[in-house]
Parts: structure tokens; C-alpha cells; sequence
């Protein structure tokens, strides 16, 4: 199985494994999409630009706020939240989840997933 | 200097075709700039002052100024346009952003200095026409590449200040400018 292959089953399994998370996606923090389970709709290289700028933002804000180093960025809108949490190695991870989610939940298991990313990376 | 800017300054003064012999009819032209360059940077500094949006910049420093200013009259014909030339030209663009200057004027700025060092050349040279125009064209090749590197200066400072402050890496910033709009 390729690495590409591996990041795509671990970025499923946070989707099969938490109802509540509807599509995730491993972004570089140039913007660059690595892998991504989206829907089909989805324009992947606005949300990779997106992600990774929200994540740069928010890393340099935590800093800047001596808030220290930042652990996730949440954007909560009124149907759901994005979460993007830093993966390192120089890619983050990216979560949609209906507004239903509970983020306690979803930091773990991205957390989780991010660990996995890290042994494929 | 960055050496990818060095490229690209070399790249650019092949895309001019920015010989030997304009270097040579530049150096031509230091007693004009001798000459007129003085009278034209006063009437440089008279319409700097006219326009609200150019005198902010000058107003008190104006005697510091046309020193500064003359002198870069006289490096436009010095003969030398290597990597301290782009140098000194690149700090112009950045401190043309320090002060808040936006780039237009910077053009603007460059069109008044073509226009009259082109009517100091056609007159000094009123004899020979011919000659006048290829001078003039080595003329407009600096001016040309001037404005090159001070809005590239200026683009990159302004693009690096961005990054500076948000943390975002230029990388990414270049990512995204490529993403079409919606």
C-alpha cells in the first residue's frame, strides 16, 4: 500500500469512526493538498489554501497573544465547525463537522489520526 | 541580494538589450546630467510640493532630499549597474513602503525624470539628432530598469510584511495568488 493509499484510509477512518465529522483532508503548509476525503463538490485547492492560511494565522496569533504554541484552530459557523490541528512535519490536519459534534471527541480522534499521519509521513 | 533577484536583474537587462554601448552613451551623458540635473531635481521637488499626496513626504526635508536626489541623477548615468546598483535601488523601493508611498506614484515620479532629462538630451544634442534618440533610449533603458527593481523592492517588501505578520509563508502566499477566483 503507498503512503498516499495509507493517508487516505486513516483520513476515512476519522470520518467512519466519528458520525459527526462529514469530510477531513491532510493539507501542506504551503497550501498543497496531500490527501483528502471531501465531497466531490468541493474545490480541494481553495480548501487547502484556506486551511493552511487559517492555521498559519492562527499559529503566529497564539504566539503573538503568548498564548503559546497553538494546538488547534476552530472556526465555528452556524451549520458546523472546521478544525485544523498542526500534524507537524509540516502538514495539518483538517476536519468539517456538523454543528451536532462534540469537539471534546473530535480532538481526540483527530489527535489520534494525526499520530497516524505522522508514522505514514 | 537575494541571487534569484541578481537573476532576475540580469535576465532583465537581456530583455532590454542593455549593452555595452548604452552603458557607454549613459556615461555620454554625465555633463548633461551635470548640467541640468540640479534645476531638474528643484522642479522635481516644486511638483513634489503641489500634490498633497507627494509633499507629506517631503515637507521639512526638502534641502536633504535633493542632495540624495541629484546623486541618484548622476548614478542613472555612472556607468555601473551591478549588484550595489541594484542594491542602492532596491532600498529605494523599501523605503518608498516605510514611508507609505504607494508604487503609482513611484511611476509617476519616473515619468517626470524621463521627460525632462529627454528635453535636457534633445536640446544639448539639437545638432544630431540621430545621436539624441539613441542616447534618449539608453536613457529610458535605466529609468526602465530602475522602476524595474523599485517595484519589484517594493512588491516583495510589502508581500514580506505580510508574511511577517501573519505568520504565513511566502510559499503559501504564492499558493494561494494561484488559486483562481471564484
Amino acid at each position: 500500500m503507498s503512503r498516499v493509499d495509507n493517508l487516505n484510509r486513516i483520513l476515512r477512518g476519522l470520518l467512519s469512526g466519528s458520525p459527526d465529522v462529514e469530510a477531513s483532508a491532510l493539507v501542506s503548509e504551503d497550501g498543497l493538498m496531500i490527501a483528502s476525503a471531501l465531497p466531490s463538490h468541493v474545490d480541494e485547492a481553495r480548501v487547502a489554501g484556506m486551511s493552511a492560511a487559517l492555521s498559519s494565522l492562527g499559529a503566529r496569533a497564539s504566539m503573538e497573544l503568548e498564548r503559546g504554541d497553538m494546538q488547534e484552530v476552530l472556526v465555528r459557523g452556524e451549520d458546523g465547525y472546521a478544525v485544523m490541528l498542526s500534524t507537524g512535519l509540516g502538514t495539518l490536519l483538517l476536519a468539517l463537522a456538523s454543528r451536532q459534534a462534540k469537539l471534546g471527541l473530535l480532538f481526540l480522534d483527530m489527535r489520534r489520526a494525526a499520530e497516524d499521519i505522522k508514522k505514514v509521513l | 541580494m537575494d541571487p534569484a533577484i541578481i537573476k532576475l536583474f540580469d535576465r532583465m537587462k537581456s530583455f532590454l538589450d542593455f549593452s555595452h554601448a548604452d552603458v557607454e552613451r549613459l556615461v555620454a551623458l554625465q555633463p548633461i546630467i551635470e548640467k541640468h540635473g540640479p534645476g531638474i531635481t528643484n522642479r522635481f521637488y516644486e511638483r513634489l510640493s503641489k500634490f498633497s499626496e507627494t509633499a507629506k513626504f517631503i515637507e521639512g526635508r526638502v534641502d536633504e532630499l535633493r542632495v540624495a536626489h541629484v546623486a541618484w541623477l548622476r548614478s542613472l548615468v555612472g556607468g555601473v549597474y551591478d549588484e550595489n546598483y541594484l542594491a542602492s535601488r532596491w532600498k529605494i523601493g523599501v523605503t518608498h513602503v516605510r514611508i507609505g508611498l504607494d508604487p503609482y506614484w513611484v511611476e509617476g515620479v519616473m515619468s517626470f525624470i524621463r521627460t525632462a532629462v529627454l528635453a535636457a538630451v534633445t536640446a544639448e544634442m539639437r545638432g544630431d539628432p540621430t545621436n539624441a534618440g539613441r542616447h534618449a533610449a539608453s536613457f529610458l533603458k535605466a529609468c526602465d530598469l530602475d522602476i524595474f527593481i523599485i517595484n519589484l523592492s517594493y512588491a516583495e517588501d510589502r508581500l514580506d510584511r505580510l508574511a511577517s505578520f501573519t505568520g504565513v509563508k511566502r510559499s503559501l502566499i504564492e499558493t494561494i495568488i494561484r488559486i483562481p477566483k471564484k
